[in-house]
């Protein structure tokens, strides 16, 4: 059985609709937006990589620049200039050594050839144990004399400290041109920078707390410094060094140890070094989180917003709809005279105007309705009686008597025959509707009587289109005409003056059947009044109206037709027919009988 | 109608646990992150024998946003001396301990005062088994590795083969222990004792004072029962025996010990010393930390033990670039 679709109301409907839409573009403008955001974050993030990298180069080149200062100054300024036969270095070293001791360890001259010491600042005495030729700095220097080298950091295992101090340092070597008795030989001069300087300018920068962080390594990807460096000596981190060496100076994104991270390399100048950013993209990430829950909040937020908004303005909008579907409710609950709200849009407006002028008819058509069952009722009640009108048939009754008293048996007879005649066609078995030559023959009949009666003092004429008796007609309508035209025409005639004449003929699609009689008439607002139902006097006749035929009329026919009256003071009177033309046949007599004059 | 009226503060009670639920994080984030508190008690923490451990706890604490206080502390009298300590850090909101027991603690009041969910012992002497995580060299295989180095001279490998060593003569071995009623001690003289008598050497005599003494009394020692080699165990008693050297460096035999102090360091540089097995500190500081915080994170009870690697250090390796980073952790 399928199951029944129970109706939501506009207004839910309404907002629904409303928040779906308004939902699915919050949702993607949300995501544009955050994907944006995601994008222009990780650029800074790339940016603020690049930037700290090339501050932090600036700063360590600057301090490297220095040391190459001290070393030039102490060749160029001093080493050059002495013969060592005469003169020591120890001075001048002393002097360099303590201008920039907060960024020096020691600084030593060596002879290549021997290894031997020629001034040392400002420890000078040599471990025993040490050669200095096997040491890396010293080889280097020998290998390549035009350029400094930078060590990478080490314990400087030189001189024999009597503070028993171990120093981490980075070895500034260069081959230097010695004099000793006038004679030319090579040295090493050596400038042993505290790597602490070094460290101490990286973990200033390594202070970041999501997981991003500084290291530096040599031209072979060899670590100078990392902030982690003790942990990777003891394998419990890794550090992806040798390739990130490869890298050009630039930002990369890299996957190591199962970690996207962003790796950002700057080289420093003359060394080689190489300065890099590492930033996992975990941390990047989790700094979105904030962003990510503070658009789910707006998200909320308007989506808030959006449902109470929609809530309110779709009450608005609808309620002149749930109004007028109040007002209609009450009306089909049988209110009569239900509220019709009319307001609200135009659209609305308009359907409350409408349904208040429907309500308006419907209730006008009931009315109608009901007095015109009442009328066709009350007619044929009328007509019913005048059928049976008993002073009519005691009349015709008494005449026969008369007749058959008066042993005038073949009037009598006549007489009987009319009135049988009579009885049969207003019987009709029940009909209302009757063809017009039944219609004709029930006048005859009628008008027969009446003028035995009356003694022949009136004449009867019948001059209707024969076209026209198989037409329909309501039965039972010329008879009152007929009665009228008798008593109040003919009842002053003299005998044989008195003449009433009964004609029908077309006129385009209808048909009319006209009385006319010569009688004394009337004036021609009495004649009008006839059919307004103010005339009701009945002085004589059948007590029939000539309203009443007119009405019954209408009632079948529509308001159309019906009588019409011509009267002329002292020359007569007319009463006009004005029917329908139509065929008399058993389809349309049903119809008709129906009421469904419409169908016909 | 009420059916959908329901629905809609259904919604919209939705919505506001959604903006509730996501503020809440929102500011759980954006607050600074949760640091924890960490009280490091160990004995005399001025010693310069500290400087590779300290720095390996500090590694350990900027790794697992922990904050390191190393309690300074003179050299304790006592089990019970520690245990205030222990007890005062406690009341002052420490989060966790890392504590190096002072000694033998047979009363129980050290143990009994360490908060156990959330105490990891960095051992290096106890007297029997803790019921806390403890972070400590194999010992025995420490002593077995100096007891090697100083019969043999060669470095002894992890993968060492067991039995007599077959190269050099038989040697007169003297031992100085620490305090051997300590188990780790117990631990180390043992193995030291297990090689050495494997490999046929003879120990002379086995030499641990309650405390430490000076190079005179070794000097007696020596003059009782010559030896040697003499094999230290203890990072004071190797100090000693380099002072002894120093005073009588033509009679002074063969010199091997255990150590990780930046004197003992020295006593190899110059010559002093002529092997020394030094425990991985730096590691085990880290590993400390690590170990508490796993603790502190989970509150796991299982007992987790983290075996300290060690290094033999000799004159000739002392600058390797490797041994320069375990040894001189601190970039001064």
């Amino acid at each position: 059985m399928k199951p029944e679709h129970k109706p939501v109301s506009i207004q839910i409907i309404m907002s629904l609709s409303f928040t779906a839409v308004a939902v699915i573009l919050m949702l993607f403008l949300s995501f544009l937006l955050y994907s944006q955001f995601e994008n222009r974050s990780r650029e800074i993030s790339r940016e603020a990589s690049e930037q700290l990298l090339s501050q932090t180069v600036i700063s360590l080149e600057d301090y490297l620049r220095n040391m190459r200062r001290v070393s030039d100054s102490m060749y160029y300024a001093v080493i050059k200039r002495k013969d060592l036969a005469d003169e020591d270095l120890r001075e001048e070293m002393d002097i360099l050594y303590e201008a920039n001791k907060d960024k020096l360890v020691s600084i030593a001259c060596y002879y290549s050839e021997t290894g031997e010491l020629a001034g040392a600042c400002p420890i000078s005495a040599v471990k025993d144990s040490v050669s200095v030729k096997d040491q890396t700095w010293f080889i280097q220097a020998e290998e390549e004399v035009e350029n400094f080298h930078f060590s990478l950091p080490h314990v400087q295992n030189l001189f024999n400290d009597p503070s028993q101090r171990y120093n981490w340092v980075i070895s500034l070597s260069r081959s230097v041109d010695l004099t000793r008795d006038g004679a030319a030989m090579r040295g090493v001069l050596l400038v042993d920078m505290n790597y602490s300087s070094i460290v101490h300018l990286l973990d200033q920068v390594n202070t970041d707390l999501t997981g991003g962080y500084v290291y530096l390594m040599d031209a072979d990807g060899k670590l100078i410094y990392h902030p982690r460096k003790s942990l990777i000596r003891m394998g419990e981190v890794k550090e992806n060094n040798l390739l990130a060496v490869s890298y050009g100076d630039q930002s990369t994104e890299e996957v190591f140890e199962g970690k996207r991270r962003m790796v950002a390399v700057k080289t420093v100048g003359y060394t080689g070094w190489k300065l890099v950013r590492v930033v996992p993209m975990e941390a990047f990430r989790s700094g979105m989180i904030t962003t990510r829950y503070l658009m789910i909040i707006l998200v909320a937020v308007s989506l808030l917003v959006i449902i109470l908004t929609n809530r309110v303005l779709s009450d608005r909008i609808t309620m002149p709809l749930r109004k007028l579907n109040e007002s209609v409710a009450s009306w089909e609950a049988g209110n009569m005279y239900p509220d019709i709200y009319i307001g609200g849009s135009l659209e609305v407006e308009h359907l409350g105007r409408t349904l208040a002028s429907t309500v308006e008819q419907s209730r006008q058509l009931m009315d109608d309705i009901v007095v015109e069952q009442e009328e066709k009722r009350k007619s044929e009640l009328e007509a019913l009686q005048s059928q049976i009108n008993p002073h009519f048939l005691y009349n015709t009754l008494d005449s026969i008597l008369w007749m058959i008293q008066g042993e005038r048996y073949d009037d009598a007879v006549y007489m009987i025959k009319q009135l049988a005649s009579l009885f049969r066609i207003s019987l009709s078995r029940g009909k209302t509707i009757i063809s017009i030559g039944d219609e004709l023959k029930h006048a005859q009949n009628y008008v027969n009587i009446q003028r035995i009666r009356y003694k022949n003092r009136f004449e009867v004429s019948f001059d209707v289109d024969p076209g026209m008796y198989s037409c329909c007609i309501v039965k039972l309508v010329l008879q009152p005409i007929l009665e009228n035209a008798i008593y109040y025409g003919m009842e002053y005639m003299d005998d044989g003056e008195g003449r009433i004449k009964v004609c029908g003929h077309r006129e385009g699609d209808n048909l009319v059947l006209e009385v006319t009689d010569n009688g004394p008439g009337m004036p021609e607002e009495a004649a009008a009044r006839l059919l307004t139902g103010e005339e009701r006097e009945h002085a004589k006749g059948s007590g029939v109206g000539l309203i009443n035929v007119h009405n019954r009329i209408r009632l079948r026919f529509g308001d159309q037709y019906g009588l019409s009256c011509v009267a002329h003071p002292d020359e007569g009177m007319t009463v006009r027919i004005c029917l329908p033309g139509i065929p008399y046949n058993k389809e349309n007599c049903s119809m008709l009988e129906a009421g469904r004059r419409g169908q016909v | 109608m009420k059916r959908n009226k329901y629905l809609q503060i259904l919604l919209i009670l939705v919505i506001f646990a959604v903006i509730a639920y996501s503020s809440w994080r929102m500011l759980k984030i954006s607050g600074s992150p949760e640091y924890r508190s960490v009280s490091v008690i160990v004995d005399n923490s001025t010693s310069d024998r500290w400087i590779a451990f300290r720095e390996g706890l500090e590694q350990g604490g900027q790794e697992e946003q922990i904050n390191i206080s190393f309690v300074s502390t003179d050299v304790f009298k006592s089990a019970e001396e520690e245990a205030a300590v222990i007890r005062k850090e406690l009341e002052n909101g420490a989060d966790g301990l890392i504590v190096e027991p002072c000694g033998e603690e047979e009363s129980g009041v050290l143990l009994n005062a360490l908060p156990q969910p959330s105490c990891v012992l960095a051992v290096f002497g106890i007297s029997s088994d803790p019921p806390v995580d403890t972070v400590q060299p194999d010992w025995y295989e420490m002593g077995a590795a100096a007891a090697r180095e100083a019969v043999t001279g060669q470095n002894a490998s992890e993968n060492r083969e067991p039995g007599p060593v077959s190269n050099g003569p038989v040697r007169r071995v003297g031992i100085l222990t620490g305090d051997i009623k300590l188990k780790d001690m117990a631990l180390c003289l043992k193995g030291a004792e297990d090689f050495l008598l494997d490999s046929g050497a003879e120990i002379v005599w086995t030499y641990g004072p309650d405390s430490v003494p000076d190079s005179r009394a070794l000097s007696d020692k020596l003059s009782e029962k010559p030896a040697d080699v003499l094999l230290s165990l203890e990072d004071a008693m190797t100090k000693v025996m380099a002072d002894y050297a120093r005073e009588t460096p033509a009679k002074c035999p063969d010199l091997t010990g255990i150590g990780c102090s930046e004197q003992n360091i020295t006593n190899i540089d110059e010559g002093w010393i002529r092997a020394l097995v030094v425990p991985d500190e730096y590691y085990m500081g880290y590993h400390c930390v690590i170990s508490l915080s796993r603790k502190l994170g989970t509150y796991s009870a299982v007992k987790e033990t983290e075996p300290v690697p060690f290094v033999i250090v000799t004159k000739d390796n002392l600058y390797d670039e490797d041994m320069e980073s375990l040894l001189f952790p601190v970039v001064r």
